[in-house]
């Protein structure tokens, strides 16, 4: 046995999660987006003075970029780029606060042991201690680094303006506090909202006697209003609350935080990171008001723009696992740091050759040929004509191409389309013998292109138990959705599998091999399906969905006419749905389950524009589906979603047959239960 | 803060420890075989015993009609030979806190004239929660210095049969409704302490996963259950688990306790608690074995600065186990 190959490697993918990250960690990572940092110029400042909300999925880079803004990270980057850090508030233009809003702590501030006003008024007492903190804590960190300083006078006097915003009977003049001991004084009025929280569901009527009551405002825009008042280095710098993970928020305490946002006070802003649809509500405490976009806000979707720039979006993830391969010293060493050369690229045209075999270098006659699977299911189509076997010898010739199965399967389809079978010869030959200017060419090639992927995987279908693979740089940089930890995920499998089986004969091969890519692919769709099913409240109900979209999908990928060819989208006007299956989809959106793109217009004109879900392409390996956004269910009703949510297995599988027009489909027809194995 | 010390005992030694009259038994009722085993030792035992509370857990009722008893609560009577004067609590099992106003209705009454209290709980059914709140519960009646608790191990887990149960895993529980604080152990944070997140490790990695997401605490630091009450089940948590293990930074911080010792867990827990604390909130995730979610509760119970995390599922496999293995009784004196 070769010993080198028995030598573990560090999977430089091992450890992708942000919120896991340290500060240096953050920093060693980090990428600039330039994507999301070049939205100047549609009035997106992430560092300017109008809050911004950034929206995207589990995974698109939220926490590292708030995380990355926070001051305790600037700091750090600023110290390993610079001497000292006395001109660190010269050379920026805002300092951040990260604040990730803990889920389970949010729930408890709601019970039926209290009236809502009574957690309405502890939450935003309590939400004014910890961003009060947080202030305490920045200031505390510049002077811990050197990047600001100041005599024992003015923090007495800082302290004392803080004192007053928290208690304003506060009145002693003597004190010498220093902005250390405002921590634990802020402290110990936190330690009364827990001891409030822990007793009550064993007391009865239990009264929050702790005062003073901080209202909502005080410290959350009275502490930067006195740093910027007292402290000139302060002066014109945004302090930016990056509030991670808005969607935790009920929907109460969302209208408080959403009041802070409408009436915000310069010098402070906010940053939101939130999962889609993580607005449960728009509305302040104020009746009548709302958060209106453009107005209060400006929005960033992470999906939308990182998907609408397909090159930027893969040169963000070639540099993102560059930093990943740089991490482990044996891949630095060998200078293999370019994630696209190590996935390679697997084209539709070489996949249909290692499945039919490469007949190019066998030497065939016509007999052997018309054993192939595909040219049989041509020949079957002349019969079906009525054309004589020796007709058929004389025409074959004329429609095989040894150099790519996929036109083959193009020819097939025409036939199956009813094409005549000297009109299929007049387009094959024009195409094959280059004839740009002609009709039949461009015809012809219009058809191989917005059809190659599909016939790809009818070709698949007629030489089980070959499976579609699922490999490539392109591929992966698709089946990742726009979301940055499904490509490293993605990465992490392949390279597990590769690191397992190769060891370090990994770093001479230089290429994780295609079927691997393929597993690691297939291991996290199925990891992926398998959480659906936690997704709080519709769990349940979102994976029904998925798995009935997923038959559909499969079907109409066998569809012999193709008449949608890759199906991986619906469309439905969502207003008419019930409340119930509008909140499946939202939350569906939210866990990016489902992925919306930009409505479409409707089957007649007087219709309204339509909502589009795609499948997160991440479950294509799942269903053995295609990874792309071409085709969408026909004739797909609102009933027919409700269904697929909301009922039995017994009464869902006539709704499945019928959207996947079964009687069309042959033996092939995967059932609602055929999914989920790895090489199956 | 309170001292909460133990050991642990063969069942079978529970009339060297308890006087021939105890004044309450408390159990639960579930489809599992090893349902009534402490009721069981209690009576092979011939100890009597004052007061009875079991809880009829109202979807263990409906479940049992569903796989055909005919009639589900007269069963169970018969199983715990329920009398007039015992107490047959009907409760929620996703209701932990109405459970419990239930149950302090009905334990004021028992408890009025009593002084010292003798009290047996069998909570091999039990579900986690109202373990917690029970005990919170009986921690704060002064008058009681020791509770005897009885466990009954499964012989085995139902495995891929189970009915909720998915590809090769060992499934319990499915869905979820959310991952939240156990009421009465929401700890206390300190607002300059980053968080550090402890899970006693189950066979249900994907719950793992949720209490990991839901937290996102800057360290995980997993528990496995070891020794296990059989060989296998320490491989088949970890293999469960491999979604957060495969973080490197998870998996260094991998430590160990006894699946079958509350107090050994315990100690670990004070271990982990003395070295990090200084730094990080501390939250707990009770996901392995009820042994060591009871050792994590006596240790919530004295550092209330901790919180106590639960990944609450939609439904509880009300089958999850056959059989029964080795009974024993812990012996927790406040």
């Amino acid at each position: 046995m070769d010993e080198n190959k028995n030598i573990s490697l560090k999977n430089p993918f091992a450890g992708f999660n942000a919120s896991l990250m340290d500060d240096d960690e953050i920093i060693k990572y980090w990428i600039q987006p330039q994507i999301l940092f070049e939205r100047q110029a549609v009035g997106v400042d992430l560092t300017g003075n109008i809050p911004v909300l950034l929206e995207g999925g589990r995974g698109t880079g939220k926490t590292m970029l708030l995380k990355f803004m926070s001051n305790e990270v600037q700091v750090k980057k600023y110290l390993s780029e610079h001497e000292n850090g006395t001109n660190f508030l010269e050379d920026t233009s805002y300092i951040g606060v990260y604040y990730r809003f803990d889920g389970p702590s949010l729930s408890s501030f709601a019970d039926r042991y209290a009236e809502d006003v009574i957690w309405e008024t502890l939450f935003k007492h309590y939400f004014e201690i910890v961003i009060g903190q947080k202030y305490i804590a920045m200031v505390l960190n510049l002077k811990k680094h050197g990047c600001l300083s100041f005599d024992s006078n003015s923090e007495k006097n800082i302290v004392l303006d803080i004192l007053r915003l928290i208690n304003p009977d506060y009145d002693s003049k003597e004190e010498n506090g220093t902005l250390e001991s405002l921590t634990p004084l802020l402290q110990k009025m936190a330690d009364k909202v827990f001891q409030f929280i822990n007793e009550l569901p064993l007391s009865k009527n239990l009264k929050f006697k702790s005062r003073p009551i901080i209202s909502s405002g005080k410290l959350i825009f009275g502490i930067p209003h006195v740093f910027a008042g007292r402290i000139s280095k302060f002066r014109n710098k945004n302090i930016i609350i990056l509030l991670d993970e808005y969607e935790n928020l009920l929907s109460q305490q969302q209208k408080i935080v959403n009041t802070l946002i409408k009436h915000v006070k310069h010098p402070t802003t906010f940053r939101i990171g939130t999962r889609l649809h993580g607005f449960k509500t728009f509305d302040t405490l104020n009746k009548g008001e709302f958060l209106m976009e453009d107005a209060d806000y400006r929005k960033i979707l992470f999906e939308d723009i990182l998907l609408s720039h397909d090159k930027k979006y893969k040169d963000l993830l070639k540099k993102v696992a560059k930093k990943r391969l740089e991490s482990a010293p044996e891949f630095k060493e060998s200078g293999l740091l370019d994630i696209s050369e190590w996935l390679g690229n697997l084209s539709p045209v070489e996949e249909a050759l290692n499945v039919v075999g490469n007949l190019q270098k066998e030497n065939l006659n016509i007999t052997k040929y018309k054993e192939m699977k595909h040219i049989k299911e041509i020949i079957n189509e002349f019969k079906k004509r009525n054309i004589s076997e020796v007709e058929i010898d004389k025409l074959l010739p004329k429609l095989i191409y040894l150099k790519n199965p996929l036109i083959e399967m193009l020819n097939l389809l025409l036939l199956r389309r009813d094409y005549k079978t000297t009109d299929v010869v007049k387009l094959f030959v024009s195409y094959i013998n280059d004839k740009k200017g002609n009709p039949e060419y461009k015809k012809y090639n219009e058809l191989y292109n917005k059809n190659d992927m599909a016939l790809l995987f009818q070709l698949i279908s007629l030489y089980r138990p070959k499976q579609k693979m699922y490999a490539g740089f392109n591929a992966f940089s698709m089946l990742s959705s726009g979301i940055i930890r499904n490509f490293l995920e993605l990465c992490y499998q392949s390279f597990n599998i590769s690191l397992f089986s190769e060891g370090k004969e990994l770093l001479k091969e230089k290429q994780i091999p295609f079927k691997n890519q393929t597993e690691g692919a297939e291991i996290r769709a199925e990891k992926f399906f398998e959480t659906i099913e936690r997704i709080p409240e519709y769990g349940n109900e979102i994976k029904s969905l998925v798995r009935s979209l997923g038959a559909v999908f499969s079907a109409w990928h066998k569809d012999p006419r193709l008449k949608e060819p890759e199906v991986t989208y619906f469309c439905v006007d969502k207003t008419s749905l019930s409340d119930e299956a509008r909140r499946i989809l939202d939350t569906a959106v939210q866990w990016s389950v489902l992925q919306e793109k930009v409505p479409m217009k409707g089957k007649t004109s007087a219709e309204p524009l339509l909502d589009v879900y795609a499948l997160n392409h991440i479950l294509a390996p799942y269903f053995k589906i295609s990874y792309r956004l071409r085709g969408r269910i026909p004739q797909f009703y609102e009933e027919d979603i409700e269904k697929l949510m909301l009922v039995k297995k017994g009464r869902k599988e006539s709704v499945i047959k019928r959207l996947s027009r079964l009687k069309d489909v042959g033996k092939n027809q995967p059932t609602l239960f055929d999914f989920g194995g790895r090489g199956k | 803060m309170i001292k909460i010390n133990g050991f642990v005992e063969e069942a079978k030694a529970i009339d060297q420890y308890v006087d021939s009259e105890i004044d309450l038994f408390i159990s639960g009722i579930s489809l599992e075989d090893r349902c009534p085993r402490g009721w069981n030792i209690l009576k092979e035992k011939g100890i009597k015993v004052k007061n009875k509370i079991v809880l009829y857990f109202n979807e263990v009722i409906e479940g049992g009609k569903q796989k055909g008893m005919q009639n589900a609560e007269e069963y169970f009577d018969n199983l715990f030979d329920m009398q007039p004067t015992d107490c047959k609590l009907h409760v929620n099992i996703y209701d932990e806190i109405s459970g419990l106003m239930e149950f302090e209705k009905h334990l004021n009454e028992i408890f009025r004239e009593v002084k010292d209290k003798k009290v047996v709980i069998d909570f091999s059914i039990m579900i986690k929660p109202y373990l917690f709140i029970l005990l919170k519960y009986l921690q704060d009646i002064k008058s009681i210095e020791k509770i005897y608790l009885l466990y009954t191990e499964p012989a085995s887990y139902h495995k891929s049969k189970a009915k909720i149960a998915i590809k090769d895993g060992y499934y319990f529980t499915s869905g979820s409704t959310k991952t939240g604080e156990i009421p009465a152990y929401s700890g206390s944070e300190d607002l300059t302490k980053k968080t550090a997140l402890i899970v006693l490790l189950g066979f249900e990695g994907i719950r793992t996963a949720e209490v990991v997401r839901s937290v996102e605490p800057d360290i995980t630091i997993p528990i496995n259950g070891f020794p296990a009450y059989r060989p296998e089940f320490k491989d088949i948590s970890i293999i469960s688990n491999e979604e957060i293990l495969r973080e490197p930074e998870i998996f260094k911080n991998l430590d160990y306790a006894p699946s079958n010792d509350p107090f050994e867990t315990k100690n670990v827990l004070e271990e982990i608690y003395s070295k990090y604390s200084g730094r990080y909130n501390i939250s707990i995730a009770p996901l392995g074995t009820k042994p060591m979610a009871l050792g994590s509760c006596l240790f919530a119970l004295q550092h209330t600065d901790c919180r106590i995390l639960y990944p609450y599922p939609m439904k509880y496999n009300l089958k999850a186990s056959t059989g029964w293995g080795n009974t024993r009784l812990y012996i927790i004196e406040m």
